[in-house]
């Protein structure tokens, strides 16, 4: 290896012989006091800039999270009557339902051209109100033929009619449900009463039940309705209930709107025949007429009431929904092989580091989930820092 | 203004000569290495308040120089044509009081070491200069190529030892194994 002072020696000699430009040091000196204009300054400047980009960015974000705050306060305490008032008809409807349904079929067998007959009557053709989307413009009940007066019941409001319909948001849907859930072993019977309370926690009830807690394979069936509008509330409930092992879950749901609008229509048409033939029954004079136009009263009668029970069965399933629960008990574990080897339960070290590293886990969650966008905007504002004032220099000198 | 302009005229005055003689040791042609030479002092400059000011600035003006050099270099220049316009030896000979024997002994090693260095890869010629001419540290040297200091040791350690390659220069490595005895003997 050559000897360093001998080779900066050499080096001095070689470069001694380079004859340097007399005036080349002024010439430099001289175009860099022409062109070289300082930049004295610029970084400042543009670290002044960054620092209020950053602080714009800041003051926007924390705004648009304040702003998005307010809204939300505000649409959650505009939310509280509009979901109280949704849930007020919805309830009302619910329990309203049974009755309305029992009144209809009272109708049904009430208001017909029967009994006693047009002379005089006690109630000829209750007036049905069909409940429907339209609004049900129920025909009132008529008079007898003979003066006698209307028995029928009046028609129903469209409003109270369109929420016993169990719409939503205009249409009519029937949904059901199956659910195949297992539970612990001895927790059968807890469990039954456990989705009887949810039946009745969304304001339904249970249709149908059967149990059998002893055997070999204790289990139960229970079919619960529910207003169609808690449906997936009761769902959600039921799947997440203490002890419970979801096995199988299957939801449907068919739209009987057109179905419904049909079954209205045909309705109103069949009342509408009836009615003339009340009118021509009114006007018949020998015994010959009467029987022909009332047995043929008789017939369009019997087609509304047909249809009548349809509407009630397409109303109840749309109102109420229908979920088919089936509970049993989890099969006895098998048996475990023998171990042959202990487990050594963890040491008190051992379990404070993992409630330390929960912990940390948790404060760090806590820390994002309470910082929200502030902390992400933070971060950016920092990079946005962070670039200006140590990248940009090192840009610089790079392009040097 | 005025005192801007002395601290100016100071900087280039102090620095140019070395600079110059760095610039033509590495692009080997003087025209070359004057305009890499201004272009470099011109960029330090402008861009002086974006560099350390921690006593390295010099590095950084080497840094642009060196870059200015490379491009220098990487011209479509025949390489004849630029060793014909390079270094007359008999062009400005340095005062000295040692003898003509003396004199001759080193004018022929400076020879073989210009040789030598023209052989040298380009990247290990640079480090050479910088170090042994420039008198750059390993550190200045790294920022000047834009390379680590591992990689400068590692660049000088090579040049060095292509250089005592050379038989004539070979009489100038210091002997190890005397060093070694030396060092043994109490």
């Amino acid at each position: 290896m050559i000897d360093e002072h001998v080779l900066q020696g050499l080096l001095a000699d070689i470069a001694e012989e380079i004859a340097v430009p007399a005036d080349g040091a002024d010439r430099v000196a001289h175009q860099l006091a022409v062109s070289g204009r300082p930049t004295r300054g610029a970084t400042p400047r543009i670290t002044r800039l960054a620092m209020v980009a950053a602080a714009v960015i800041v003051i926007v974000g924390l705004g648009a999270l304040i702003h998005n705050a307010t809204k939300g306060s505000s649409a959650k305490v505009s939310l509280s009557p509009t979901a109280s008032s949704q849930a007020q008809p919805v309830t009302h409807a619910a329990r309203s339902l049974p009755s309305k349904s029992a009144s209809a079929a009272a109708i049904g067998s009430q208001g017909l051209v029967g009994n006693d007959g047009p002379q005089g009557g006690t109630g000829l053709v209750g007036g049905v109100g069909p409940q429907g989307p339209t609004g049900a413009q129920g025909v009132a009940g008529l008079p007898g033929p003979q003066g006698g007066s209307p028995v029928g019941p009046t028609t129903s409001s469209p409003a109270t009619s369109a929420s016993a319909s169990g719409l939503v948001d205009g249409a009519m849907v029937v949904k059901t449900g199956s659910l195949d859930l297992q539970v612990p072993k001895n927790a059968l019977p807890s469990a039954v009463i456990q989705v009887t309370h949810i039946a009745n926690g969304v304001d339904g009830y249970v249709s149908q039940s059967q149990t059998s807690f002893s055997g070999d394979d204790p289990n139960a069936s229970i079919t619960m309705r529910v207003p169609v509008n808690a449906f997936e509330l009761a769902i959600k409930q039921l799947e997440t209930s203490t002890g419970v092992k979801v096995l199988e879950d299957s939801e449907s749901g068919v739209d009987v709107t057109a179905q419904y609008t049909n079954l209205q229509a045909r309705m109103t048409a069949d009342i509408a025949e009836r009615d003339s033939f009340l009118t021509l029954l009114s006007k018949a004079n020998n015994i010959g007429d009467i029987l022909t136009v009332q047995d043929r009263i008789t017939g369009v009668q019997a087609e509304i009431d047909q249809i009548q029970g349809q509407l009630n069965v397409l109303s109840d399933q749309s109102t109420f929904a229908s979920i088919s629960v089936l509970l049993s008990v989890q099969p006895p574990p098998p048996p475990k092989p023998a171990v042959t080897h202990h487990v050594n339960p963890p040491s008190g070290l051992e379990m404070s580091w993992t409630h330390a590293r929960q912990g940390f886990a948790h404060s760090v969650e806590w820390f994002i989930a309470r910082s929200g966008g502030a902390l992400i905007i933070l971060l950016v504002a920092l990079l946005v820092l962070f670039a200006v004032r140590y990248l940009y220099p090192v840009v610089r000198r790079a392009l040097l | 203004v005025n005192g801007e302009q002395e601290q100016l005229s100071d900087w280039v005055n102090g620095r140019y000569t070395r600079a110059y003689r760095t610039a033509v040791l590495i692009c080997r042609n003087p025209a070359d290495a004057e305009e890499a030479v201004q272009d470099a002092f011109l960029r330090t400059w402008q861009f002086r308040d974006a560099l350390p000011t921690d006593g390295r600035r010099d590095a950084w003006l080497y840094r642009v120089l060196v870059n200015a050099c490379y491009s220098k270099l990487r011209k479509e220049v025949p390489r004849r044509e630029r060793e014909q316009e390079t270094l007359d030896p008999d062009r400005g000979p340095s005062a000295t009081t040692e003898s003509p024997e003396v004199r001759a002994e080193r004018s022929m090693l400076a020879d073989a070491l210009r040789s030598t260095l023209d052989d040298l890869p380009e990247p290990l010629r640079v480090v050479v200069i910088l170090r042994y001419f420039s008198d750059l540290s390993e550190r200045e040297i790294a920022i000047a190529i834009r390379r680590r200091p591992g990689t400068v040791k590692s660049r000088l350690h090579e040049a060095r030892r292509r250089l005592a390659a050379d038989t004539r220069l070979a009489a100038f490595a210091p002997d190890t194994s005397q060093t070694a005895e030396a060092e043994v003997t109490p």
